[in-house]
This record gives C-alpha cells, sequence and structure tokens, in this order.
C-alpha cells in the first residue's frame, strides 16, 4: 500500500514539476515530458504491468488537467509502459545506455502516438512539422533528463519493493 | 512464467477497458458530467501545489525560459544575457512584491483604456498549460470571484484569452496563440476584418482580408467585437509582420507578431463584463 501511495506521489510531483518549472523551459518551443520520463523509468524497472498502470494513472491525472479529449494521454502512457516494461528482460546489458535508450526511443513513440490519436479524434489540428519537431525533440530532451530521473526513481524502486513471491 | 505474462496482459485488458470508458464519458457527457467534475476537483488539488512550487521556483523558472532562447541569433543572445544579468541583479535588489507592484500600477493605467471599460478583476498566472499541444494558462481566480466560462483576459499589452473552465478558486485561459483559439478582428488603419487564429509559437494567422487591403507592416490588429460577444472591440492582439495573398487570390493573409509576451505573463485582468451573449436574451431582444 505504501509502494502505491510512494509511486503515485513521484508521478504527482512529476505533474506539478512539469507545468511550473518545466513549462518555462521551452527550447525551440517544446519542453521536456518529465512525467513521461518517469513513465518509462518505472517501466523499465518494475516491469509491463507495472508501468502500463502507472503510466495510465500518470497520463489520466495529466488529462484532467488539460482540455483535449480525456484518456488520449492516459492510453498512450499506458501502452508505452507496458511496451518498455515487456522488452526490459530481453536486453542483457546493464550499463547507462538502458535508461537512455529506452527513454529516447519511448519518448519518441509515446508522444508521436499521443500525436496520432489526437489526429484521430479530430483534436487542434497541428502542422506537421510542429508535431515531428515535438515529438523529436520530446525524445532528446527527455534523454538529457535521464542522469536526473532514472537514479531517483530507481532509488525509489528499490526502496518499496514488493516482497518477492515466487509463483512459478 | 506464463502465469505471470498472462498476469500482465490481463493488467493491460483491464487499463485499455478503464481508457476507452474514459474516451466515451469524455465524448457522450453533457456539462457538469462526471469527468467535468473530476476535472474541476483535480484544479482545485493541484493548482493550491502548483501555485506553492511556482512560487518557489519562480527564479529558476524565470532563468530557464532565458535559455529557451539559445536557438536565436547572437546578437539576440548577447542582448538576452546582459538582459538576464541585469534582471537577476535586479532580482536580488528588488523584492518580488515591488515588481507585482508595478504590474498592478501598469493594470492601473490599462483600467483607463476603452476596451478594459467595466469591472475588471486582477488575477495572477500561477501555472502553464501541461503539454506541448495546448498553450493555457491557471489563474488564481475562479468562481468564487466572479469568473466564468467565455470571458476575456487581457494583459497591460492587449488580449491575453478567454476563460475556459472555472473552478471554484482557479480558472484556466485558453491563450490567444493556442490552434484552437480565434477571434474576430479588424485592421486598424483600414478597418477591414477577417478572423485571427493561434499557431502555438508561429506568429498568428489573420486570415480572410479583403484582397485589394492595403495593409503596412506593423499595422495594429484589435478584436473587431464581431465574436459573438465574445470580446469587446478594439483589445490590440499584435501587429503585422507580413503579408501573403491566398493562392485563388480571393483573399489575403496577414501574418501577426502577438503583442503580449506569453512565456512571462504574470499578473493579468479578466474583464468580467465579457463572454458569451446568452441565446435567451438575443431572443428577448427582438421580440
Amino acid at each position: 500500500m505504501r509502494r502505491v501511495l510512494v509511486f503515485g506521489l513521484t508521478l504527482l510531483t512529476a505533474v506539478l514539476l512539469q507545468t511550473t518549472v518545466f513549462a518555462q523551459l521551452k527550447i525551440l518551443g517544446v519542453s521536456p515530458d518529465l512525467l513521461l520520463a518517469v513513465v518509462i523509468s518505472f517501466a523499465l524497472l518494475e516491469g509491463p504491468s507495472a508501468g502500463a498502470v502507472l503510466g495510465f494513472a500518470g497520463g489520466f491525472l495529466r488529462d484532467l488537467l488539460l482540455d483535449a479529449p480525456a484518456g488520449l494521454t492516459g492510453l498512450s502512457y499506458l501502452v508505452i509502459g507496458y511496451v518498455v516494461g515487456s522488452i526490459r528482460p530481453y536486453i542483457g546489458s546493464n550499463t547507462v545506455f538502458v535508461p537512455a535508450a529506452g527513454v529516447f526511443l519511448g519518448s519518441i513513440a509515446a508522444t508521436g502516438l499521443y500525436e496520432v490519436l489526437q489526429g484521430l479524434f479530430g483534436q487542434r489540428p497541428a502542422p506537421v512539422s510542429r508535431a515531428i519537431s515535438v515529438v523529436l525533440l520530446t525524445g532528446v530532451y527527455n534523454t538529457i533528463l535521464v542522469p536526473f530521473i532514472y537514479p531517483p526513481v530507481r532509488r525509489i524502486a528499490a526502496f518499496y519493493k514488493p516482497e518477492k513471491v515466487y509463483q512459478w | 512464467m506464463y502465469r505471470k505474462s498472462n498476469r500482465h496482459r490481463l493488467a493491460l485488458a483491464a487499463l485499455l477497458a478503464a481508457t476507452a470508458t474514459v474516451v466515451t464519458l469524455d465524448f457522450r457527457e453533457n456539462p457538469g458530467g462526471p469527468l467535468q467534475r473530476a476535472q474541476n476537483l483535480a484544479i482545485s488539488i493541484v493548482a493550491p501545489l502548483q501555485d506553492g512550487i511556482g512560487q518557489i521556483f519562480r527564479p529558476a523558472g524565470d532563468f530557464l525560459s532565458s535559455l529557451g532562447s539559445i536557438g536565436s541569433l547572437k546578437a539576440e543572445n548577447a542582448r538576452l544575457e546582459s538582459d538576464l544579468e541585469r534582471l537577476t541583479a535586479r532580482q536580488r535588489r528588488i523584492p518580488e512584491v515591488l515588481r507585482e507592484n508595478a504590474r498592478l500600477k501598469e493594470l492601473v493605467e490599462v483600467k483607463e483604456k476603452d476596451w478594459a471599460a467595466g469591472t475588471t478583476l486582477a488575477a495572477r498566472v500561477i501555472a502553464n498549460g501541461p503539454s506541448n499541444h495546448e498553450w493555457t494558462a491557471i489563474l488564481d481566480k475562479g468562481s468564487a470571484d466572479g469568473v466564468a466560462g467565455g470571458m476575456a483576459v487581457v494583459s497591460a499589452q492587449g488580449l491575453v484569452g478567454r476563460v475556459l473552465t472555472v473552478a471554484v478558486d482557479y480558472s484556466k485561459v485558453l491563450l490567444l496563440i493556442d490552434p484552437q483559439h480565434s477571434v474576430g478582428t479588424r485592421l486598424t488603419e483600414t478597418g477591414e476584418t477577417g478572423v485571427t487564429s493561434g499557431r502555438s509559437l508561429e506568429p498568428l494567422r489573420f486570415e480572410f482580408i479583403d484582397p485589394n487591403t492595403v495593409i503596412k507592416d506593423g499595422e495594429t490588429v484589435v478584436t473587431s467585437g464581431y465574436d459573438r460577444g465574445v470580446y469587446p472591440a478594439g483589445i490590440p492582439i499584435g501587429r503585422v509582420s507580413s503579408v501573403q495573398k491566398a493562392p485563388d487570390g480571393l483573399s489575403k493573409t496577414a501574418l501577426v507578431q502577438p503583442v503580449v509576451s506569453f512565456s512571462r505573463l504574470d499578473i493579468v485582468l479578466v474583464l468580467m463584463e465579457s463572454g458569451p451573449v446568452e441565446t435567451g436574451a438575443v431572443s428577448e431582444g427582438s421580440g
């Protein structure tokens, strides 16, 4: 239970920092997506179920603060959380490149998916060039944030690890 | 191992079902439905926290927003750097209160302009929208202070946007530069009217201008007041930066640089007497 609370607070903190501090940090008109980077870090550490749940929770919280159709951020983050969490066990390496590449590719995929969903729902027709720059720059900025996000998330996840249950 | 991955799939399926429910609810619900109540609740809970964090990180945020201009010209960089030094030096000397005081004085002067006549309410911008896709701002005044959806929001320079949703103590403003935002506008020199839409960080597009109109660079664009009464007439919006002719030759389009600096919004005025005209009142007047 404490684990759920702490993970939830981590997501809330990410949303708060996103809307206050990071909203000001717009380079070339795009700011990093702190929340997404946190979700992907959790997915890398905790696996597909946790990735999907936290992606959905964080995305839904953000949807509530947005004017766009509710549920689209939740959907794109939950899919990416699940996919990133599912792929992680197949990658043998334990170097710093894993979270960096995971956050980079995951951010691009999630932001791209969100752009597509938004297009399908006929919301806010952004010019294609703008959509592409948002997707790519979000990937780059989030990767730059990895050294600041991944270690604290790993510490939180390790500290609140559930007791090991062997099921098979 | 098999059971474990099965469990993951079950979780995924449950969450996807939840998402589908939320999206459907959002599309089908009437104003005041459960999801909208959840959204208002979320703003009411998150806004005070944003306010606190915003206060703490304001100096850091100001610094970061200066960093955002690195992509532009070297000369501008040098100017920004000297500005930044000057500003941070000044910031150390002058307390936050004095700065706010100056803004408020500026707004008092605005009050003397025609377009800000009537009852106004000063509000502080406490947070920005949470994504790169929409351009909104959260104000620290809500329905308890009399703010209602559709009211116009201005700063000392000109139009900021309109109120989108209102919680008890907070409200959300759709900014002029959001692609969803469009407003009826008029050129001040010729009086020609058209519609101006936001395009994120790019200049606004002033469309459907008569092709024979002579448009000067730097000409001021103001609200026309025809926008079903949402905005009073004459609120400055921006200056014409360039003019294009539509491919069919039937109209002209002007690119307009907004007068309000949207990265540095602080104190704004809500025009309490603006907002959409009630349809009931219209039919009453004609009958």
